[in-house]
């Protein structure tokens, strides 16, 4: 019997969805490295919006929340799961005051968000800065990357 | 609006300006009020520092303009993202006469606070009736 080592995706539907996926992805890396930039597809009722991104040793999490001081949010972390909750506190107009235009909104929410791998949720920052919130999670030990050092025989 | 949807559209540059480098141009949302002495702009700028804003009074055009914060430090892999960063441009056509030495601007935790009192010819001024 005949065998070869190649790598076949589509021996079976799985795979061939997986495929897919795979293929899917890359035509999404490209396409957004030619246009320069590439926007996830905007989500309805979803906030706050958050950028994800990780170093070696940090995942970082940023969310534009003008206006929430940081006494008005409450956020916890278990394993892998972050949970932002808060809410927005309006200022009150003066008395007598006439609005021309009411645009801003004051939403209470709750977001719950998956990260990659597992955090040290004893070790995690936030801050408030320019009503932009960063989160700083260091990854546990079992996730960050390791060398390993290759012994001559 | 009440659905806690963020708004922040696009906004269209002055036309024949062009941007000086290529970032998107959001505008950002406003709440304006008004009372007896003066008029209250209210803008939210998160990601906005006090060095990266500036607004201008020329005539009666009042021009807001800030320059966000990147999305992504120098030595992070994005892993998702959801909102683009870039710069705010917003401009307004005052209608009423507004004193410019006294106008007064604050910003803090992202948000912008604009206080532009009345001149005093725009002040509603009560006009006693003589009795006859």
């Amino acid at each position: 019997m005949l065998l070869t080592r190649t790598y076949y995706p589509w021996r079976s539907w799985r795979g061939a969805l997986d495929e897919m996926n795979r293929l899917r992805q890359e035509m999404d890396r490209v396409l957004g490295a030619m246009g320069g930039e590439y926007q996830a597809p905007p989500s309805a009722g979803v906030f706050p919006l958050l950028n994800v991104s990780e170093t070696s040793d940090h995942y970082l999490v940023r969310a534009e929340l003008p206006g929430v001081e940081p006494g008005d949010l409450n956020l916890s972390v278990m394993g892998k799961t972050l949970s932002i909750q808060g809410e927005r506190k309006p200022l009150a107009a003066p008395a007598g005051a006439r609005h021309h235009r009411r645009e801003r909104t004051f939403p209470s929410f709750n977001r719950v968000i998956g990260l990659p791998s597992e955090v040290d949720p004893a070790r995690v920052e936030a801050k408030c800065e320019d009503g932009v919130l960063l989160i700083r999670l260091p990854k546990s030990e079992a996730a960050k990357p390791r060398q390993i050092a290759i012994s001559a025989s | 609006m009440s659905d806690g949807m963020v708004k922040r559209d696009e906004a269209t540059l002055a036309p024949g300006a062009e941007p000086t480098r290529p970032a998107p141009v959001f505008s950002p949302v406003v709440d304006i009020y008004e009372t007896e002495p003066e008029m209250v702009l209210l803008a939210d700028l998160p990601g906005v520092t006090r060095e990266g804003l500036s607004i201008r009074l020329e005539d009666d055009i009042l021009t807001l303009e800030a320059e966000m914060g990147d999305a992504f430090g120098a030595s992070e892999a994005p892993l998702l993202q959801e909102y683009r960063t870039g710069r705010y441009y917003r401009q307004f056509s005052l209608g009423e006469a507004v004193d410019r030495d006294k106008i007064a601007a604050t910003l803090k935790n992202g948000e912008l606070r604009l206080v532009l009192p009345k001149a005093a010819s725009a002040r509603p001024q009560r006009i006693a009736i003589q009795a006859a």
